[in-house]
């Protein structure tokens, strides 16, 4: 089932985790050098690896489907940079495991898992198996001293990036993050806001990830991000322990009338929509609100994002008026009444 | 470092040029560096920080780890600018300005001016972690040999000798088995 169906552990603070490695094959160049000719036969040698009896669906993504690798960008399967490569590429996807083969991405092959809610070590263990596939199939381009060699110097070692999406709105609003991006960045770590940089994100979401992949090992940054995660989470439970106390009724207030217009809205836009979802989930997490879980909240931030729209809409969405009415549509269809 | 020039700000780029045997070294900050090179006073065109490019990673993160590229000690060979990547012909400049690797020998050609910058982006120039089953083979075989020398020293100076043959012919034998 896809990620954005389920619920995970930590839901009230984690939304989703995400870990990727970038690998290259041997005696080829890399991306910025390589020939149309050798791109495509990686593709081919990648896609002959995660078959569709393994359970991989082949897309090979170019100007015609360019929605429907946006979509994929909104479910997070893929990067952005990959939808809009201009040269070949191709992606591997088996959403049965949540897990994306990108081929001729920045590396020539990026793997990459994401589960719902704080899942660091089960990620990187099934990731670790779809590594395992690969390495037994293709050589794969490796030094004793620098790691996994991959096209830009800031992946080089491990090639793993490690993200865990938080959902702190407390944090937020206590205007704490900016203290927190300072504190992770002295131990290789980051974070950065989901929607629009800077310190304050819309929606309170925020991605935590390894910034260092070279001298320490993959275990070693599961390890100290579970732990900061775990930290973080209990910052953000405590702060909104202390909402709960003081301003509940406030709080509560905005929280339901927020679920009213989710639910009652005739036209909302991409942007109010993350807010509310903000204000819903913390309504959810705080006991306010009992019929709507963090999946349906998960599948409406990814469901009414704007190519899924698009692709998933019975209508044909010309303006922004259509995509508006279409998107509280759909969030009226999710949520029971 | 205070740079040379204005003696106000860190020194981030450290540069050595060495023109028919008359040698000049600096050690500048940014802006002193963007001034010579603007006035001439840096003769050699294919001076380090000749182009910056924004779109580089080493520039956006920063002049410190950008300037790291070039150390005292291979700023001179970079004067002569003409060491290719025998296998994508990739240039040191080529890297810098695409800010990534054209090929994965580019890494073992370009390895010692690289390997500042590792230090500074990462904290660490080498591996540890996972590897391809190759050459984890190849590193546990390593491993296991340096424990098995690391026990045989120490019997020969607790004088167990029986011990110490037993473990000179597991070494022997492990030899053999990597070799054949
Ligand atoms: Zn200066
Ligand atoms: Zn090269």
């Amino acid at each position: 089932m896809a990620w954005y169906n389920m619920t995970g552990e930590s839901s009230d603070t984690v939304i989703s985790t995400r870990v990727r490695f970038a690998r290259n094959l041997a005696g080829y160049n890399f991306d910025s050098t390589l020939g149309e000719k050798e791109a495509r036969e990686i593709i081919e040698k990648i896609s002959d690896i995660f078959t569709p009896a393994m359970g991989f669906e082949r897309i090979d993504l170019n100007e015609k489907n360019r929605l429907e690798a946006l979509s994929y960008v909104e479910k997070h399967f893929i990067s952005r940079e990959f939808a809009a490569k201009k040269t070949p590429h191709t992606l591997l996807l088996s959403e049965k495991f949540n897990t994306a083969v990108m081929v001729c991405e920045e590396d020539h092959v990026r793997l990459q898992t994401i589960l719902p809610g704080l899942s660091l070590n089960e990620a990187y263990e099934d990731l670790c198996r779809f590594d395992d596939q690969l390495d037994s199939n293709v050589q794969i381009a490796y030094d004793e001293k620098l790691g996994y060699l991959t096209h830009c110097p800031t992946n080089l070692g491990t090639g793993m990036r490690a993200s865990v999406m938080m959902f702190l709105p407390a944090l937020t609003m206590a205007k704490q993050i900016g203290g927190i991006a300072s504190q992770l960045s002295k131990i290789g770590l980051t974070i950065r806001g989901m929607y629009g940089e800077g310190s304050e994100s819309r929606g309170s979401l925020y991605q935590i990830s390894n910034q260092v992949t070279l001298g320490v090992s993959e275990e070693e940054t599961i390890r100290k991000l579970s732990e900061i995660v775990a930290q973080i989470s209990n910052r953000e439970r405590k702060l909104r322990a202390t909402l709960k106390d003081d301003r509940f009724d406030a709080l509560k207030d905005k929280v339901l009338r927020a679920e009213g217009t989710l639910r009652y809205a005739h036209m909302l836009s991409s942007a109010e929509t993350t807010e509310l979802f903000s204000l819903v989930r913390l309504g959810v997490a705080m006991g306010i609100i009992e019929d709507v879980d963090c999946a349906m909240l998960s599948r409406i931030l990814v469901e009414t994002a704007p190519a899924t729209l698009t692709l998933t809409s019975e209508k044909e969405l010309k303006t922004d008026t259509e995509r508006d009415i279409a998107r509280a549509e759909k969030i009226k269809a999710v949520l029971p009444m | 470092m205070k740079c040379e020039r204005c003696n106000k700000n860190e020194a981030t780029f450290f540069y050595e040029e060495n023109i028919n045997g008359e040698k000049k070294k600096y050690s500048l900050c940014a802006h002193c560096a963007e001034e010579m090179q603007n006035s001439g006073e840096l003769k050699t065109l294919s001076s380090p920080f000749a182009e910056i490019s924004s779109s580089s990673p080493f520039a956006l993160m920063g002049d410190t780890l950008f300037g790291s590229l070039f150390y005292p000690a291979e700023a001179a060979k970079i004067g002569s600018v003409a060491k290719k990547c025998p296998r994508c012909g990739s240039t040191l400049r080529d890297f810098r300005e695409r800010g990534k690797a054209g090929c994965p020998d580019c890494y073992g050609t370009f390895s010692a001016e690289l390997e500042p910058t590792l230090r500074s982006m990462h904290g660490s120039a080498s591996h540890t972690g996972r590897a391809p089953a190759k050459w984890k083979k190849k590193r546990d075989h390593a491993d296991r040999m340096k424990e098995l020398r690391a026990e045989l020293n120490e019997a020969i100076k607790k004088e167990e000798f029986e011990k110490a043959a037993r473990l000179r012919d597991e070494i022997k034998a492990m030899n053999e088995k990597e070799e054949g």
